[in-house]
């Protein structure tokens, strides 16, 4: 009984990636010492924090079987267009009204999305990448073409504020920046969403078999709003905190990274058909996607290298992936057919 | 509603339904009504010249217009096909340069190089193809994939830059005239009569109807269609390479972010302009959808071009029109199958 639990945790997709994330990060140590320091573990955490953010929003979605792009856009728009109001009514303060500004909008703004696609009965992705082009370039118009560098002074410290210190004889001193903590919150915050309460079930139900969600009672447009306001608010706070950390306003913020974000989710182990996948799984694909594009710079290889990267991850998980499906849909027609026939109208594709 | 008019309506239907759709009719009606709206508004709009700029350009979205909307055909989505033809037109510039250097550039050693570009384009379709056919991977993530990978490429071989200052003999696919028809626009109306007799005159075109309609109705009716999903997206593949090899031609460069932004979301505005669902598919609507969309893209460009931050306007323009496009498309399709039924 013990020995089969063990087996059980042992197989699991998420202790895989775990073994693979200690493994790579023990693989490039022993090319480059300077690599298995504190001081790089939580660089990689604090790089990770809005990629999690934005990979923590998206999974609702991707758990009822969609694909958004839009939550870049979001990002941007929110942060920036929340920066020019700020400033211009003369605010000095720090983070707080910048969230509370931003995560309204962003939710508003991705509910719309959810609501043209849910109503009119279009793939998320297909609008998705309209708002995707349309923000940008609405930022870029309308707000400002240009980084904006004029940070309200609640807000000029953020990049250092710490959890607490350590010195390295590299970079000197630096330590846990407190983005951790909001990210973990949030994951804790989600995971209960998605386990304790009955719409979060409901993102499995529908993203399993979308004709039980409806027959048990859900309304999947809304499930898809409330999956697309988690999305736009995460986006929205991913994107003000990338700003306060980066010390700059960008108006084209995040853009071409939502590949990363969703090939982190899908690395971590959410379904790629919607119905599986946890806050575990994206957290591990976002640090497995940080420590292979930075582990790559300091074996010496260029930047350029990095999108190629995680694309061929991506494409050799695809493999993986559907080649275990196969096997599995074999296994499941040979217990089928052991079964005398007798289950003929069970079988699966 | 009367199944069959008399006259001139009858015979007005007959002939729609030899060359097409309704559809046809009304984008035929929409390109009328912009090109006008274009010439009353905007000075040298009408002109020979601006007739050229359109015609040679429209080759690029076209062709990646016709991929995308074959794969939308069979319920998938191809959205690979700017980056397979910025790869493509890598692969052929690199060929080109190689040769050039040696200094054997001439004829068969240019087409060799276009080869070359049209098997990578080929390649990068079989795998797309692969991961959704015989992987079951979903259409979106897997050509999402497949982005990331060929993106990935040519970052990586042209380290971020843009090649440059390709030699003149290239422009002769991008920028010659055949009897005052640019050699592009002369390219896209081969392929899309060929592409046209494919869907519907052969049983390959047949298939792909059926596999588009309902793939397990296809899979009992003895259709390979993992096959045909395969055959579609090689298609889509060779199809983005001739747009690429049309670019490199055209710009006489090759940069791995030319169009990432605007050209996907064009070649599902052609798509969805061109009445495509699942198993319905008319290559004279993507045609001239693919005319109404350069036609707008030019206008819109002329008209904003002296705005401070013009292009990002356009591609505002785009986003939305793409959702409006989007939300259109639907409707109509629920009202005739309301009308139908």
């Amino acid at each position: 009984m013990n020995s089969m639990k063990i087996k059980k945790i042992i197989s699991k997709h998420e202790t895989v990636l775990l073994v693979a994330i200690l493994l790579i990060g023990g693989i490039i140590g022993i090319f480059n010492r300077a690599f298995l320091s504190l001081a790089t573990a939580f660089e990689i955490l604090r790089g990770s924090v809005p990629y999690a953010l934005m990979g923590l929003g998206v999974l609702p979605v991707l758990l009822l079987g969609e694909v958004d792009i839009s939550f870049v856009g979001i990002a941007a728009v929110t942060s920036l267009v929340s920066h020019t109001l700020l400033r211009s009514w003369g605010y000095a303060g720090g983070l707080s009204a910048y969230v509370g500004l931003a995560i309204p909008m962003g939710a508003v703004l991705a509910v719309i999305v959810g609501l043209i696609s849910g109503y009119v009965k279009l793939p998320v992705f297909a609008v998705s990448l309209g708002f995707w082009l349309m923000l940008y370039g609405f930022n870029l118009f309308f707000i400002s073409p240009e980084m904006r560098f004029d940070l309200p002074s609640g807000l000029v410290g953020f990049y250092g504020e710490f959890l607490f210190r350590i010195r390295d004889p590299v970079v000197g001193e630096t330590g846990l920046h407190i983005g951790v903590i909001y990210v973990l919150l949030c994951a804790v915050l989600i995971w209960a969403f998605l386990r304790y309460t009955v719409y979060g079930r409901g993102f499995y139900i529908a993203g399993g078999n979308r004709e039980v969600a409806l027959r048990t009672g859900y309304n999947i447009i809304t499930l898809l709003c409330v999956a697309m306001a988690i999305n736009g608010s995460l986006a929205a706070f991913a994107g003000v905190l990338q700003c306060a950390y980066k010390r700059f306003f960008d108006p084209i913020l995040f853009r071409g990274t939502e590949l990363f974000v969703i090939a982190a989710n899908v690395i971590g182990g959410v379904s790629i058909t919607g119905g599986r996948g946890s806050v575990i799984s994206v957290l591990l694909g976002v640090i497995f996607i940080q420590l292979v594009t930075r582990g790559l710079i300091y074996l010496g290889v260029a930047p350029t290298w990095q999108q190629l990267t995680v694309g061929i991850m991506l494409t050799v998980f695809f493999v993986i992936t559907g080649l275990r499906g196969k096997v599995y849909h074999e296994l499941i027609r040979k217990l089928a057919m052991g079964r005398k026939g007798q289950s003929q109208n069970e079988k699966t594709r | 509603m009367k199944k069959h008019g008399n006259g001139l309506v009858a015979t007005v239907k007959y002939v729609s339904i030899g060359i097409g759709s309704e559809r046809s009719f009304l984008l035929m009606g929409l390109l009328a009504v912009i090109t006008t709206i274009f010439g009353i508004t905007t000075p040298r709009f009408l002109t020979y010249p601006m007739f050229n700029v359109i015609m040679s350009q429209c080759a690029e979205i076209g062709l990646m217009g016709l991929g995308m909307s074959l794969a939308w055909m069979i319920n998938g989505v191809d959205l690979t096909v700017n980056d397979v033809a910025n790869l493509t037109a890598l692969t052929a510039a690199m060929t080109i340069r190689q040769f050039a250097y040696l200094g054997s550039l001439s004829f068969p050693s240019l087409l060799l190089s276009y080869c070359a570009a049209l098997l990578t384009g080929g390649f990068c379709g079989a795998i797309n193809g692969f991961l959704i056919a015989y992987l079951n991977i979903p259409p979106i993530l897997a050509t999402l994939g497949g982005l990331t990978l060929y993106r990935g490429i040519s970052i990586a071989v042209t380290g971020g830059k843009t090649i440059a200052g390709l030699p003149t003999e290239v422009a002769l696919i991008g920028r010659g005239v055949l009897w005052k028809i640019p050699i592009p626009f002369v390219i896209l109306l081969v392929v899309f009569s060929l592409i046209f007799v494919l869907l519907k005159y052969t049983t390959f075109g047949f298939k792909v109807k059926m596999v588009g309609i309902n793939v397990k109705a296809a899979h009992f009716s003895g259709i390979n269609y993992r096959k045909i999903i395969m055959i579609i997206y090689i298609l889509s593949g060779f199809l983005a390479a001739l747009a690429g090899i049309i670019i490199m031609g055209r710009t006489r460069s090759v940069a791995y972010e030319y169009g990432t932004q605007v050209y996907i979301v064009f070649a599902l505005l052609i798509t969805n302009l061109a009445g495509t669902s699942a198993g319905e598919h008319s290559a004279i609507a993507v045609f001239l959808a693919t005319l109404i969309l350069q036609i707008l893209s030019t206008g819109f460009y002329l008209r904003f071009m002296t705005l401070p931050g013009g292009p990002f306007f356009n591609n505002f323009l785009w986003g939305l029109f793409l959702v409006v496009i989007l939300i259109l498309a639907q409707l109509l399709k629920r009202l005739r199958e309301q009308k139908s039924s």
